[in-house]
């Protein structure tokens, strides 16, 4: 790996945002392939960055700082990747239930997901029950992602899935669902396909729904 | 500096601690001082709470953290519950009868008045606890910190909901303001991924912000909570402030010298601020990860925000658990020398809503044998989750009546135990209010 690359890495593993985007246009302009970029420096930051979790290394903080640079090198790169196919993993839309702003487990899901090569699209929070069905029905995700992270909001999942049943399209994507207050035996009660229990969890049982 | 600032900050943890270690029910701070005598009202479901509490002698205590739930059992529109006192304290302490818990107090969504006052934007709905509209901070950039200023508190945003709650909570015994601690507060007004970033990469600001939060906002509004409530003691919960979200070695030096600072200040008009609720609590999630070494620092630090008294909060109740022979352990130096710590021992949440109740019964006897024999202990259902079948929960506080009847027997194995078939709360409702409902 070219030393640019490293630093574009050792940058994500850091949290530092600014050093990140320096480096990370200090290869484009060495005419390093944006893929390139992502497969051998951000990529590998961010799985770095969960190892060290796994590991007790890394708590919150860094993970979250890490997260922050991560998105900023994905930001400077996304302008030339949408220039080149790619391949993806799977669609992944992801969104926080209505009444509910708690987004900083989504944030680390998405980037974990992201780095796992799905095509990711948030919805954001404070999602009401009507968007997540609108954009599925538009959108086509292979996978819906729903986070909940109260105790009361969580039972709007359940209408979120009925919902899907009733427009028909349950059984055209798989449902995940997490979040503090969720548990399996939620995700069974609700019909969801799989409950990520963390971020990690959550880009395991993500590659499995799409059969890998 | 005052007089009266000095004297309390040298005595009054003294005696606090004094107290906490001969109660074998634990501290005031968490088991109210009940009136006796009190005339049962049907239309006042607070005195339904305090007829019930006074029946109890010698046992451990069961508390619990139950907004959410006792506004869903009951029936409440949020809207109403988080901001009508007469509603949310009648609401508790009806719920809080019908379990028969020890404690009632209201408080609601403790992390948000303050932010609210100052300005934060909120969402509000139907079903859900309001809460902080964290896609618009109110400091979005260091300079917004010049804007940040002690607002009315007598009238800004739920203030006025906030000190009635704690005026009510008094005359059922609970006399203690309550604030958001000084890290939570941070994060309420910043994010957490951008005060994360300020402590590394702009720490003057974030020292800043938390010296304008424990020097000026929050020593405002504790004289105001004394004035108005006649409160001398405040607790603050602090959630952000909590391994794995705060490393201990940023514990130590973003959040205990910021809750010492705040108890100072305070102590010069008569308040003792104790910035400790929650703060310090180790909530690894994987149990795979558990690290004995990091609970023993997160337990230094809890002490540290309570005053150096032996008190530990154990926040596996929350959601997860860890092995309860390594809290025996970091207690046995002081056990030795026949020293009793408090140890608030919460039961997992996941494990109260998702049962099932045979589990819930094991693992609040569990408690009681480990903790309860050498230790003030009280039992917390941390956070209820909205719609926990009440059957969960008052198996778990017949267990705590059962098995924590003080002096514990020998072996509580020999103790027979039955969890109670009790009505619903609808028709507790009836029969308490002679048919008029909480009259809300």
């Amino acid at each position: 790996m070219s030393e640019t690359l490293e630093k574009v890495k050792q940058a994500i593993v850091d949290g530092d945002d600014d050093m990140v985007v320096e480096q990370t246009e200090h290869a484009l302009q060495e005419g390093v392939n944006p893929v390139v970029i992502v497969k051998q420096a951000i990529v590998p930051g961010i799985e770095r960055t969960g190892e060290l979790w796994k590991d007790n290394v890394y708590f919150m903080p860094d993970v979250v700082l890490s997260t922050e640079a991560f998105k900023v090198a994905m930001s400077v790169v996304e302008p030339k990747l949408s220039e080149i196919e790619t391949d993806k993993t799977g669609r992944f839309m992801m969104g926080v239930v209505a009444g509910d702003m708690h987004d900083l487990g989504k944030s680390i899901v998405i980037a974990m997901l992201t780095g796992a090569g799905f095509e990711v699209i948030d919805l954001g929070v404070d999602v009401p029950t009507k968007i997540f069905i609108e954009k599925a029905q538009s959108l086509n995700p292979d996978i819906m992602g729903v986070g909940c992270y109260m105790t009361t909001t969580m039972l709007e999942l359940k209408d979120v899935m009925r919902e899907l049943k009733e427009n028909g399209l349950r059984d055209k994507l798989k449902v995940m669902i997490g979040g503090v207050p969720t548990t399996q035996t939620f995700a069974d009660e609700v019909g969801a396909d799989a409950w990520g229990k963390n971020a990690l969890d959550a880009v395991e049982k993500a590659k499995r729904l799409m059969g890998g | 500096m005052s007089i009266r600032g000095v004297l309390l900050r040298s005595f009054l943890p003294f005696l606090i601690r004094l107290g906490t270690l001969k109660s074998k029910r634990g501290s005031a701070l968490f088991t109210p001082k009940v009136k006796k005598g009190v005339k049962l009202d049907p239309q006042d479901p607070k005195t339904w709470w305090m007829r019930n509490v006074a029946k109890v002698h010698n046992g451990i205590p069961i508390m619990a953290q139950m907004y959410d739930h006792a506004m869903s059992l009951a029936g409440v529109p949020a809207k109403k519950f988080y901001s009508d006192a007469k509603v949310h304290v009648n609401t508790v302490a009806s719920v809080a009868a019908y379990y028969g818990l020890d404690s009632a107090t209201g408080g609601g969504d403790t992390y948000n008045y303050e932010a609210e006052a100052m300005g934060q934007k909120m969402i509000f709905s139907e079903n859900a606890m309001p809460t902080i509209d964290s896609r618009n901070p109110l400091i979005k950039e260091p300079t917004d910190l010049k804007k940040l200023r002690p607002p009315d508190w007598l009238n800004a945003g739920r203030i006025p909901f906030v000190l009635e709650v704690i005026r009510s909570n008094a005359a059922m015994g609970y006399k203690t303001g309550k604030f958001c601690a000084p890290f939570s507060l941070a994060v309420a007004l910043r994010t957490y991924p951008k005060l994360i970033r300020d402590m590394r990469k702009n720490p003057e600001f974030a020292h800043d912000l938390f010296t304008l939060l424990v020097d000026e906002i929050l020593p405002s509004y504790l004289k105001v909570q004394k004035k108005r409530c006649g409160i001398s003691l405040a607790t603050g919960p602090d959630a952000w402030a909590v391994f794995p979200n705060l490393s201990p070695e940023l514990m130590e030096k973003w959040v205990v010298p910021y809750a010492e600072r705040l108890f100072k200040n305070c102590t010069d008009f008569g308040v003792i601020a104790l910035a400790a609720g929650g703060g310090g609590d180790y909530c690894e999630e994987s149990i795979e990860k558990f690290d004995k070494n990091i609970l023993f620092k997160c337990f230094d630090i809890q002490k540290k925000l309570f005053l150096g008294m032996p008190m530990l909060q154990l926040g596996m109740g929350r959601w997860h658990e860890y092995p309860l022979e390594t809290v025996v352990e970091y207690l046995m130096p002081q056990s030795k020398k026949g020293m009793r710590a408090t140890i608030v021992a919460s039961l997992n949440a996941r494990l109260l809503r998702d049962g099932p109740v045979d589990k819930i019964i094991d693992t609040i006897k569990r408690y009681i044998e480990v903790l309860g024999r050498d230790h003030n202990l009280a039992i917390s259902l941390a956070n209820i989750p909205a719609d926990t079948s009440p059957r969960h929960v008052h198996a778990a506080v017949a267990a705590t009546r059962t098995y924590g009847r003080l002096p514990l027997v020998r072996n509580l194995d020999e103790i027979p135990f039955r969890v109670p078939e009790r009505e619903s709360f609808q028709e507790y409702l009836e029969k308490m209010s002679s048919g008029a409902g909480l009259n809300i």
